[in-house]
Order: C-alpha cells, then sequence, then structure tokens
C-alpha cells in the first residue's frame, strides 16, 4: 500500500478550514452585526397593522339638529378572476345601484381589486348580497349625510370618499370631526393566517366630537328662500345673505346663490360651492359711506349741522366722479349725504378727513385682512396700501369703489355699528360635543373699540334716517325702526379689467335701530334692477320681517334722525 | 366456671406488648376482670387490622372520586357557563352595535323628516300658508328679556 497523499489531504484540510472559517465569519455577521437589523425585518414581515377607522362628528345646528353626520355603508368591490358571467353580474348590479350596466362592467372587466360602487347604503348592499354573485365583495365604511340637503351646504363643506373633509366646516374642523383612528396589529403567516401566541393587539378608534354651529336650520330655510326668489326676481346671476347677533358675531344663517344638495356636491357647478359670503370679494359701493361717516364723526372732522355744497359731479384728480342721479348743486348735511346716498357728498367729507385717516378706518374696520373667523379660503379684500392711494381714490373708496371687500367683512361693520362701536368677530360655531356628551362652549368671539359709542349711535341715527327716508325706504317694517344702507356698485369687467355695465346690489342694516338684535346683509349680483334699494332693500325686509317672528324682537324705542338740510323729517 | 382467674394471675412474659411494662408496686393491683376469651394470637389481629382498614379505605377513594367528580363537573360546569356568557356577551355587543347603527340611520331619517325643506313641501302641499307679517304680533312679557 502507498502512503496517502499527505500533501493533498494539509491543502484538503486547509481548504475547509478556509470554508468553514468563512462560514463561521458569515454566520457571526448575520447573527450578532445584522441579527437585530433582520429580527426586525422578519417582525415587520409577520406584522400586520390594520386602520380601524373612528366614526366622524357630527354637525349640529344652534338647536342641536344634525345639519351633517355619518351613517354605516358599504363599498362593492369586485375580484374580476372570480366573476363568471361579467356581463350578468353588471346586468343584475346597476339597477340596484341606479346606473347602467356598462357602468358596472368596465369595472369587471379588469384583472385584479375593483371597486363597483362606494359608500352604498346598507339596503342597497344587502339587495346586492342577496344575489349571491361570485367575484363580488363587500367591505364596511361609512358615508356622509346632510339630512337638510341644499340647507347651508357651502357653509358645511363636503368630504371625500376617504372620509377627510375637503370644504367648509368639515375641512375647518377636521381634526375636531375626525376623531383618532384605532388600529389592529396581528403577528401573521405568509399565508395569512394568524400565528398563534403572537402579537394580537386591537387599539379601538375614538369617535370624532359633535360641532356645534351658530347656524339655525329654520332661519336659513328662510333666508335660502328667500334669497333664491330675489335673485330669481331680480334675474341676477347670484346672491348672499347673513344675518348675525351684533353682539355675540354669531351666524343665524349665511346662504349664498346658486345653491346645490350637499349630497350630490359632486354634480354641482364650481359656482356653486363657493360659499360667496365669505370666500368673494367685491367692490361694496355706497354702503361703505358709513365708514366714512363713522370717521368724520369720531375725528369730530365735520359736525352734523355742516352743509356740503353737492353738485350732481365733481372732477378730481383728471377723473370726473358722479351721483346716481342728476341733481342741481344741493346744501346737504352729513345725515342728508348718507340718506340720499350721495357719491359726491361722501368725497367732499373724504377730502376733509384726508388719506391717512381715511386708510386707518378701513383698517380699523377690518378691511384687508379676514375677520379671523378661520373659514377655509376666506378672503381678507383688497385695499390699496396708503402709498398708493391718489386724490381719486380718495374719493371712490368714500362711497365704496375702488377697493373690495367680503360679505362678511362689510356685515362686521354694519355689526359693530350696532354694538355700539365694538368690533366682534364672526363666528360659526359655538362649541363642541364630546364623546361623553358633554358640550364645550367655544370661547367668546374676540372684540376691538372701533369707535366710540356716540359716534355709533349718531351713525345709527344716519342709517335710520336712510330707511325712513332715503334711498332704503323699501327696507321699512311697519312698527319698527329700521337702520341700514343701500348699495350699488359697478362691476370690474374681468375682460377689460375696467368698470362695465354690471352691478352689484346691496342692502346691510339692523333692526331696531335704537336695540340692534339682528345684522342682516343682502347682497344681489348683477340684477337687471341695478339700485340696492330696489333688488336688494325688498329682500332685506323679508329677512327682517322673518327674523322678527323668529327671534322674537320687539319695536324698542325710535331714535332721533340727524339734522338735515333737505328737509327729512 | 372460672377457672380462667388462674391464668389472670400469672406474670406476662416479656415481648414487645403494649401491656409488658413491669408491674408497678404503688399502682392498685388490677381488679379482677370479668371473663372473657382469651386473648388471640397476633396474626389473627393483623387480619382484623385490615379488614378494619379496607373499607375506610373505600371510603375515601369514595370521597376522592366525589370530591374528584365534583370538581370535574363543576369545572366543565363553570367552563360551559363562561363560554355561555361569552356568547351571550358577544350576542349583546352585536345587538348594541346593531341598535346604534339603527339609531343612527334614524336620527338621519328623523333630521332628513323634520328638514325645513320637507316640512315647508308637505305644509305647502297642504295648502298651508304662512302668516303675513302684519299678522303677527310680538307680544312682550313682562320680565322677560328683549
Amino acid at each position: 500500500m502507498s502512503r496517502p497523499p499527505v500533501g493533498r489531504l494539509l491543502v484538503l484540510l486547509t481548504v475547509m478550514l478556509f470554508g468553514l472559517t468563512g462560514v463561521m465569519a458569515r454566520l457571526s455577521v448575520l447573527q450578532v452585526r445584522e441579527g437585530t437589523s433582520y429580527e426586525e425585518r422578519g417582525y415587520d414581515q409577520r406584522l400586520h397593522t390594520f386602520i380601524l377607522p373612528a366614526q366622524r362628528g357630527s354637525i349640529l345646528d344652534a338647536s342641536r339638529q344634525p345639519l351633517a353626520l355619518s351613517v354605516d355603508a358599504r363599498d362593492v368591490y369586485a375580484d374580476p378572476s372570480f366573476v363568471r358571467d361579467p356581463l350578468g353580474t353588471a346586468t343584475a348590479i346597476a339597477p340596484l345601484l341606479g346606473v347602467r350596466p356598462a357602468a358596472v362592467l368596465r369595472t369587471l372587466g379588469g384583472t385584479g381589486f375593483s371597486y363597483v360602487a362606494r359608500q352604498v347604503d346598507l339596503a342597497t348592499a344587502d339587495g346586492i348580497e342577496a344575489l349571491h354573485l361570485p367575484g363580488i365583495g363587500f367591505l364596511p365604511t361609512s358615508k356622509r349625510s346632510y339630512p337638510t340637503g341644499p340647507l347651508a351646504a357651502q357653509v358645511l363643506g363636503y368630504v371625500g370618499t376617504d372620509g377627510d373633509g375637503l370644504a367648509g366646516l368639515e375641512y375647518q374642523y377636521q381634526r375636531v370631526l375626525s376623531g383618532t383612528p384605532g388600529e389592529f396589529r396581528q403577528e401573521m403567516s405568509p399565508s395569512g393566517q394568524p400565528i398563534a401566541q403572537g402579537v394580537d393587539e386591537t387599539t379601538a378608534p375614538v369617535p370624532g366630537d359633535d360641532l356645534v354651529t351658530t347656524i339655525d336650520r329654520q332661519f336659513q330655510y328662510e333666508v335660502q328662500t328667500a334669497l333664491a326668489a330675489a335673485v330669481k326676481a331680480n334675474h341676477a346671476k347670484g346672491g348672499t345673505v347673513i344675518v348675525m347677533d351684533p353682539h355675540t358675531g354669531d351666524i343665524y344663517a349665511m346662504a349664498s346663490y346658486p345653491a346645490y344638495d350637499a349630497n350630490a356636491f359632486p354634480d354641482a357647478s364650481a359656482a356653486a360651492h363657493r360659499n360667496t359670503a365669505l370666500v368673494d370679494a367685491f367692490e361694496p359701493g355706497s354702503v361703505n359711506k358709513v365708514i366714512t361717516a363713522s370717521a368724520a364723526i369720531e375725528e369730530h372732522a365735520v359736525s352734523l349741522e355742516r352743509r356740503f355744497q353737492v353738485p350732481d359731479h365733481m372732477f378730481v384728480d383728471g377723473f370726473t366722479i358722479h351721483d346716481s342721479h342728476p341733481h342741481a348743486p344741493e346744501a346737504m348735511t352729513l345725515g342728508d349725504i348718507i340718506a340720499e346716498s350721495s357719491n359726491i357728498g361722501a368725497a367732499k367729507v373724504a377730502q376733509v378727513l384726508g388719506k391717512p385717516t381715511m386708510s386707518s378706518y378701513m383698517a380699523r374696520f377690518g378691511f384687508g385682512r379676514t375677520t379671523g373667523s378661520g373659514f377655509p379660503g376666506e378672503t381678507p379684500g383688497d385695499v390699496p396700501p396708503l402709498s398708493e392711494w391718489s386724490d381719486a381714490e380718495l374719493a371712490t373708496i368714500a362711497y365704496g369703489q375702488g377697493l373690495t371687500v367680503s360679505p362678511m367683512q362689510m356685515a362686521s361693520v354694519y355689526a359693530t355699528i350696532a354694538n355700539h362701536g365694538m368690533w366682534v368677530q364672526p363666528r360659526l360655531a359655538s362649541g363642541v360635543i364630546d364623546g361623553a356628551n358633554v358640550f364645550h362652549a367655544a370661547d367668546a368671539a374676540p372684540t376691538r373699540r372701533v369707535i366710540s359709542a356716540p359716534t355709533a349711535d349718531t351713525v345709527t341715527r344716519m342709517l335710520a334716517s336712510v330707511v325712513q327716508d332715503g334711498t332704503g325706504t323699501l327696507a321699512q317694517i311697519p312698527g319698527y325702526q329700521v337702520a341700514g344702507k343701500t348699495g350699488t356698485a359697478l362691476k370690474v369687467d374681468p375682460q377689460t379689467g375696467r368698470y362695465g355695465r354690471k352691478y352689484v346690489a346691496s342692502f346691510i342694516g339692523f333692526l331696531p335701530a335704537s336695540d340692534p338684535q339682528v345684522v342682516i346683509a343682502a347682497i344681489i349680483d348683477e340684477p337687471t334692477t341695478i339700485y340696492g334699494g330696489v333688488a336688494a332693500a325688498p329682500l332685506f325686509q323679508q329677512v327682517a320681517q322673518y327674523s322678527i317672528q323668529r327671534l322674537g324682537i320687539t319695536p324698542g324705542d325710535p331714535v332721533a334722525l340727524p339734522p338735515s338740510a333737505l328737509g327729512l323729517k | 366456671m372460672s377457672v380462667p382467674a388462674r391464668r389472670v394471675a400469672e406474670p406476662e412474659p416479656p415481648g414487645p406488648s403494649r401491656r409488658a411494662r413491669p408491674s408497678d408496686p404503688d399502682r392498685t393491683p388490677p381488679a379482677p376482670q370479668p371473663s372473657r376469651p382469651p386473648s388471640r394470637p397476633q396474626p389473627a389481629r393483623a387480619t382484623s387490622s385490615r379488614r378494619r382498614r379496607r373499607p375506610a379505605n373505600l371510603r375515601f377513594a369514595s370521597f376522592m372520586c366525589l370530591v374528584v367528580t365534583v370538581l370535574i363537573v363543576g369545572v366543565v360546569t363553570l367552563n360551559a357557563l363562561l363560554a355561555q356568557t361569552a356568547f351571550q356577551m358577544q350576542a349583546e355587543q352585536d345587538r348594541v352595535q346593531t341598535l346604534q347603527r339603527d339609531a343612527v340611520l334614524l336620527t338621519e331619517q328623523a333630521a332628513r323628516l323634520s328638514s325645513p325643506v320637507v316640512v315647508a313641501t308637505w305644509a305647502r302641499r297642504h295648502d298651508m300658508v304662512t302668516p303675513a307679517p302684519g299678522e303677527v304680533h310680538i307680544l312682550r312679557v313682562p320680565g322677560s328679556g328683549r
């Protein structure tokens, strides 16, 4: 026998040792250095987390009646690989869903999971389930319902299919309404079977709180009905009405026209979605003269007895400004200028005040910034910076042209006058109701002093004169002294960038003049009868009459009218 | 016949018996005992003890069997009751969920039916009219706010 090849055995041993060393090294790397990482990756692969959606809170009106709430619903889905007869399935499902079979058939033609219909009500889903169609399944979900349909639709907004608020209060109070989603965590095998003794934890979802608004749905209905009728009667493009409490800032009703049914928001036009009271800006026109008058009285720049010679037109800085009607030059007091809504008179008062004073009063009344209501998309309006004010702008801004504001900003100006010079931030929400059914009132609306109480009361007398003897007589209510102001503003043509032939008619006021309980802003966009005193005052009157019934407003004592050079009573 | 009396007087052989202690001189001699049968041999006494222990063991075993049976029956019954309660709780939870869902649906339905839009439409259909502004009089109650 020959001797074993020792050299070869040594080589083989060395190779094996090297190999084993390599294996050991790799094992060390896997088990020691990267062990934790691999362990975590494995754990992550086994652990499956399912989100348990929280029940979305309701939106309630001031009397706790639901304006929006979530109800159980089901998503209908298809797994086309299990659908044996697509055409038959589509034909069977379509009538129950109220769609054409072709629409259902499209969802059955793919290769993987597809939704046939989402957020289907339970009765319809039960009907489809009873058909026992192969490949058709159901997933639990919830659906947002707006039981009052078109009432306050632009204020409430809407939610998407994933349950998140996309507009209006639904978006603004998303955090309050949405609650906290729960979680279901479970360790599962690759085949989807739960692993015994593995992680199996459930964190229950916390439902969202209910939001209590200041909106009175009965009031809202009356306002929306009156607005729709007024817009149609004036062959107008649209309109806005705001009804608010001047002392608390609570908004009883906020209506925009055109309206839409919140349950069918995808079908509505983009224009109908707009809450014009807050997101649209307009040139206010003569309703802005109340700021000019307030500034003049507060600054003691113009006495109530002072008479201005007011022609029907005036040249300022190369431009001609004029009153709405031709008239011979007349002597007018400040009260007459407001009552007769003289543009020239307002411009003359503004010239007395000067640009800085006028600019500061615009800012003090909140122009150029949002009201702070927090409503999504609220416009701050547009007031030119003082450095850009020409003499012509001083004159036009005095009677409400050359700047833009939102209807809400303008209503707040009148609420300030009605509240004896104290500005109150308007608000749409009065509090929340938590899961334990406990109401948590919202903080009182912020306030700030804008003008003194005597000044506000003097301006109120002027506004009462407008309704009694001036341009706003159509807003009169027998037995009540109404204070308000008409507005007729030219609109800028967006194509030319210049004033066109279309107007915004408005009437904003409050009642009773001696003890204001409610402020109403009525605005009609592009009416055929352009004057605010004709197009908007009757709408104001109608809403005011309902306010008297709804709020139980008593007439109060009449206030004395300001001195007049025109013989106004 | 009083023959056994003599045998009693005989000294007992020393042994392991408990009675094989030396007699105490101070102790009163045992009184004459009535006649009785002669004591049996030891093996006979052991058999008798086993016979006496057997029923005791039997009783103990029976008792243990009874205890175990009662325990098993108790545990099974308790388990069954727990299971039944769990089923009842599950059924009640399902019922609560169903009722909550129904409550929401009914709330929604009530809100829909009491909506001013629906009420006004119904009222118009039944020839109801809203009062003219002049027909409504607000009366001030003394002591009320407004």
